[in-house]
């Protein structure tokens, strides 16, 4: 069943639902890197993520392969957060065929919000 | 201090539409994941130790054997980060159970190569396994391994060794680990 009206964060990419996971997650705030743990399956196509919910400070996130270490470059989100596709080290927003997780970290910050939370499109 | 990663759940009113977002999306087939979702928290993070336990602890009694020639690596033996890192509870078992998928592929590849039909189909039967183990049953779904399947494994039974050519670009330092036993 197709998805339309989502907001206007979502208006101007795709929208298949199959490619969409709620994510979020909870960063040292000692600004530690974290390797979460669960996995997607990606085709070969431009994988993007929106957070729309960030930490108090700022967050950086980006995927990592199997084994691999981390092959796209982070995005970082300030403020509220935002939309941002992924990129491979050499700028390519082509992202290979693959299993992929989330590395992730915040700006340390020992008092406040640590939770980001978002769409991952993948 | 240093909290850790949990499940969200406090929903400040700056959530708000992100709630009513994963909401929509929760409506529309499957989108939003629950649970563990994409990314996110549940439970303790371990440091590069616990999570080699974790490893280990899951390799001790891994439910389905590997190819001919291939053992786990030690937890000692498993590369460690360059920077402090901490890991969301479940790295360990799938990295177990991820490197006993890179096995079974790179199995499937080599008889391939050989021509050898029967090792061939056997390392797919294996690989058809995947929704059983951890990875795929805690730490992934089954959408993605369907995903998977179609553009992987699908084709290797069509004879087309490129797809599991690409996957095991990143399978390739655990599996020269795993031949070294």
């Amino acid at each position: 069943m197709p998805c339309v009206g989502l907001g206007v964060f979502l208006r101007r990419i795709v929208l298949p639902p199959e490619k969409l996971s709620s994510v979020w997650g909870e960063p040292h705030t000692g600004g530690y890197l974290g390797k979460y743990s669960t996995y997607r399956w990606h085709n070969t196509e431009q994988a993007a993520r929106l957070v729309y919910d960030n930490v108090g400070t700022y967050s950086r996130l980006g995927l990592r392969e199997i084994f691999g270490s981390q092959i796209m470059r982070s995005n970082q989100y300030k403020g509220s957060g935002g939309y941002a596709p992924f990129a491979t080290l050499l700028g390519l927003l082509t992202i290979p065929a693959g299993w992929y997780a989330l590395n992730g970290r915040m700006g340390a910050w020992f008092s406040r919000d640590n939770v980001w939370q978002g769409i991952l499109v993948l | 201090m240093g909290s850790t990663a949990s499940m969200v759940t406090r929903f400040p009113v700056r959530l708000a539409l992100g709630l009513a977002l994963c909401i929509a999306l929760a409506g529309c087939g499957g989108s939003g994941t629950g649970g563990r979702g994409g990314g996110g928290g549940d439970g303790e993070l371990l440091d590069h130790r616990a999570m080699l336990r974790e490893y280990a602890e899951r390799v001790e009694e891994f439910p389905f054997p590997l190819p001919e020639g291939y053992a786990f690596p030690k937890p000692e033996a498993l590369p460690t980060p360059a920077v402090p890192t901490l890991y969301q509870k479940g790295n360990g078992v799938v990295r177990a159970d991820t490197a006993w998928m890179c096995a079974w592929l790179n199995e499937w590849l080599e008889a391939w190569g050989a021509g050898d039909s029967g090792r061939a189909q056997e390392a797919l039967r294996w690989l058809e396994k995947l929704p059983e183990t951890e990875f795929i049953a805690s730490y992934s779904d089954l959408q993605s391994f369907r995903a998977f399947e179609a553009a992987v494994l699908e084709r290797a039974r069509l004879g087309d060794p490129e797809p599991v050519r690409g996957m095991l670009g990143s399978c390739r330092d655990i599996i020269e680990l795993m031949k070294r036993g």
